[in-house]
């Protein structure tokens, strides 16, 4: 995954503690990437951990030989590099380091030197990853108000779907309608998958990362009409970053939510469309954030007013 | 050779699943849908604790109401790293392009 825009850094922390082969593998690693091989020996540590785990030190060092061969490594030169330890000084100073570092244990993980504060699972990096990627596209600031108040405009959601046709009303909610009309010009939301679904409740979309913490980088605070409020399927409305404050993730109801009223800047409503998104099957954005969405929407076209 | 699989796949089933499995709820806790428009007007409570600094540094934008003091409508900070980890350098193995925007160090055990 991500190819271009992701860089892995191993280091050593071994726990010969608790494991008894485990500076035996990482020296085993360093052996492997003297022939220029570290990662295809980190990758068949790692796949093949079961049939090594239950060896005896002496069974394991015999199996990384046998398998040296397989990796295209002189396995003379790799079975003499184990015999001899020849790595074993600079694994132990990676271990010293990662002590003195005071990691927690392994595996400890940073991504852009930040700790990553959750379980090794594979949805959380890669919303983590997705949203680090999103951080130079972040804006500080709000756009200003430039939508005219009197005026209704449209918005066609051009989703794979289908194509959902949205009036925007500014006087319902200024500054929500004027996110929504400048990121949606400003490409934010093409190619954004509808990230969760609640059927027969509403769909949210309008985040780049699909995890649902995707956000334009921004706050407002929340604008509420006490005449326009979640009565019928179709609401448009922005998704609040707290009680008090929006961003720029939007959702559709798909039914009515009075529950929501006052709460949730209302600045549109669907005219034309919404079967396509009330067929979506349910979804939650990091549970099913590998899973291909139900719908993607490809872009948006503002009709002037 | 056949191609190395991604590193994801391969350390996944590793690193202790267990674990990984066990905090997955932990995670997910803060994002628990709601079921129904009921529920969906009780209060969630809003992540405190979200689960990398990747995410705390942006406020959630939950649909649900969240319950607990508003966040600032100003860009979080995101909280500094007690670990003053070695930069990138020559003596790293690493996998990736060099330039690439993001940068993930795994401190780890092949056992």
């Amino acid at each position: 995954m991500h190819p271009q825009d992701l860089r892995i850094v191993y280091r050593h922390f071994p726990l010969p503690s608790i494991h008894d082969k485990a500076i035996l593998a990482a020296e085993a690693a360093e052996a492997a990437g003297e022939q220029g091989a570290f990662w295809a020996m980190h990758d068949l540590l790692y796949t093949r951990y079961q049939d090594w785990a239950s060896l005896s030190p002496e069974g394991f060092q015999a199996w990384l030989v046998e398998r040296a061969e397989g990796l295209g490594l002189d396995a003379e030169a790799f079975a003499q590099s184990l015999a001899t330890h020849r790595h074993r000084p600079k694994v132990e100073a990676a271990l010293r380091q990662a002590l003195e570092l005071g990691l927690p244990g392994t595996p400890t993980m940073f991504i852009n030197g930040e700790l990553v504060r959750f379980g090794p699972d594979i949805r959380l990096l890669e919303a983590a990853v997705r949203l680090a990627l999103l951080r130079p596209r972040q804006l500080e600031e709000p756009p200003p108000l430039t939508l005219k108040e009197d005026r209704i405009y449209l918005a066609t959601l051009h989703f794979d779907v289908g194509d959902v046709l949205i009036e925007i009303h500014p006087q319902w909610a200024p500054q929500a309608a004027t996110v929504f009309v400048f990121l949606a010009q400003n490409g934010w939301y093409d190619s954004n998958i509808v990230h969760r679904v609640l059927p027969g409740t509403l769909v949210e979309l309008g985040d780049p990362t699909g995890t649902g913490y995707g956000i334009a980088g921004f706050f407002y605070d929340l604008e509420t009409d006490s005449e326009v409020t979640f009565v019928e399927p179709g609401m448009v409305a922005m998704s609040a970053a707290s009680p008090t404050t929006n961003a720029s993730q939007f959702f559709i109801t798909l039914t009515p939510l009075p529950q929501l009223n006052g709460t949730r800047s209302i600045f549109g409503r669907v005219v034309a469309g919404l079967e396509f998104l009330a067929a979506l099957p349910a979804r939650e954005p990091l549970e099913n954030l590998l899973e291909p969405p139900g719908a993607t929407l490809l872009s948006i076209s503002i009709g002037e007013p | 050779m056949a191609k190395s699989p991604p590193f994801w796949q391969v350390t996944v089933g590793h690193w202790a699943p267990a674990l990984a499995w066990a905090l997955i709820p932990m995670a997910l806790a803060a994002c628990k849908p709601a079921p129904s428009p009921t529920a969906a007007a009780t209060a969630v409570p809003f992540p405190t604790s979200l689960p990398s600094p990747a995410i705390t540094a942006t406020a959630r934008p939950s649909i649900l109401p969240p319950a607990h003091t508003p966040t600032p409508s100003v860009k979080a900070v995101p909280t500094a790293t007690p670990f003053l980890l070695p930069p990138v350098g020559q003596g790293d193995w690493s996998r990736g392009p060099e330039q690439a925007a993001v940068t993930l160090v795994v401190y780890s055990d092949f056992q």
